[in-house]
């Protein structure tokens, strides 16, 4: 089988989820911003990754799969893709009249990010990465061993 | 050598590290997407496949070779019967990886040993 | 059915009683040869036979433990969760039982060579 094909799904996979830390981390870094004069504010940004299928949605996308089968040449068949995309989620509203940068209600508009939220989510993306580092010591020893087969034992 | 229970072995031996190898990949792949909208975690069917020749082997205590004939390793979605797919979860696929890496290993220490025997008898007892 | 290396040691039991029983019927240096070789005649055949019984008994075991070997193999190859650990037992037992088979074979054939070699 190729084995080069699987371990360039792990390091797709590994990169994924250290992108998903480093968002979350910068994220965090900026929780606590708060809307600006002219209107501008940090949008909380969001790792989507998607399924690579040929068509779209539906029976398309199992019929292709199904008829992958050992024939599946592309390289990049089995991996998703990715995008980093910033989040519409409206500012959170805290109540504090004497900030210098409240609205004529006394609201401050704070960055929508939910501290536990991109704690959960660090920690899920690090457990799923140190998954794909395991997939892929795992392929480096089959690979390995099937070096030895032969008339040693 | 193409003729006898040896070769029978040889081939159904070579035939379950190909279905172990590619399910290795199938995990792999399913772990990497496993937060992947819309993936359909990847199965591999093999020991499905060989309700008939296990019969035969319990039955006559041989493998036939031509119920291995038509066996072949392949990939398939993980769906059940209505058609829905299964979702990815960490903790089966890495449990699955272990089982299937131990597995391989086996086959290939087996193959080995196999090989050994015979190259035994071919070098006359001498290395 | 008989398993390939099997084939090779097959013709080791024909060759072991052929052996003793040549061995056998050469007279002992410096014996007297009639009374002794009148004596010993029926004792060396028996004994001649029951060596070649033990040494192809000995062969048709090795033949049904190595196709025991293989059918284990082949039930792992199929699938069968069964005792690795037995498995890998047999299999390096039955190693270990070629190569004495092996090595019973060599010294029967330099034996049989050294008794060749005694001037008559």
């Amino acid at each position: 089988m190729d084995y080069t094909q699987s371990f360039a799904i792990s390091a797709i996979g590994m990169n994924i989820e250290r992108a998903r830390v480093d968002v979350a981390a910068l994220n965090l870094a900026n929780a606590n911003t708060v809307q600006g004069v002219g209107g501008t504010s940090y949008q909380p940004l969001r790792v989507v990754a998607e399924a690579r299928t040929p068509g779209s949605e539906g029976a398309a996308a199992f019929g292709a799969l199904v008829s992958q089968g050992l024939d599946a040449a592309d390289a990049a068949q089995g991996s998703p893709l990715v995008r980093i995309v910033p989040t519409n989620a409206p500012p959170r509203l805290v109540y504090e009249p004497g900030h210098p940068l409240a609205n004529e209600r006394g609201y401050v508009a704070y960055a929508a990010i939910d501290t536990a939220t991109e704690m959960v989510s660090m920690m899920s993306a690090t457990r799923a990465y140190e998954a794909n580092v395991s997939a892929m010591n795992t392929t480096r020893t089959l690979a390995l061993r099937a070096l030895d087969i032969g008339s040693n034992a | 050598m193409t003729d006898g229970i040896e070769s029978v072995t040889r081939s159904a031996l070579a035939m379950a590290l190909d279905a172990a190898s590619l399910r290795q990949q199938a995990i792999a792949t399913n772990i990497a997407n496993a937060n992947a909208i819309g993936y359909v975690p990847q199965r591999v069917s093999f020991e499905d496949q060989l309700a008939d020749a296990r019969r035969g082997l319990a039955q006559s205590g041989r493998l036939d070779a031509f119920a291995l004939s038509q066996v072949r390793a392949r990939i398939e979605p993980a769906v059940d019967e209505t058609g829905v797919p299964a979702q990815v979860q960490l903790d089966a696929e890495a449990a699955d990886m272990a089982r299937n890496a131990v597995h391989y290993q086996a086959l290939v220490k087996g193959l080995s040993r196999h090989f050994a025997i015979l190259s035994m008898a071919a070098g006359d007892g001498r290395k | 059915m008989a398993f390939l290396p099997i084939e090779a040691l097959s013709s080791l039991s024909a060759q072991a009683q052929s052996l003793v029983a040549a061995a056998q019927s050469q007279p002992i240096a410096g014996a007297v040869p009639g009374a002794l070789s009148g004596a010993s005649r029926p004792a060396g055949e028996s004994v001649a036979n029951s060596f070649g019984q033990i040494v192809s008994d000995g062969i048709s075991q090795m033949n049904s433990k190595l196709i025991s070997n293989q059918v284990d193999l082949q039930k792992l190859a199929l699938g069968d969760a069964q005792n690795l650990h037995q498995l890998m037992i047999n299999l390096e037992e039955s190693r270990v039982s070629f190569q004495m088979m092996m090595q019973v074979r060599s010294r029967l054939l330099e034996a049989y060579q050294d008794i060749m070699k005694m001037p008559i």
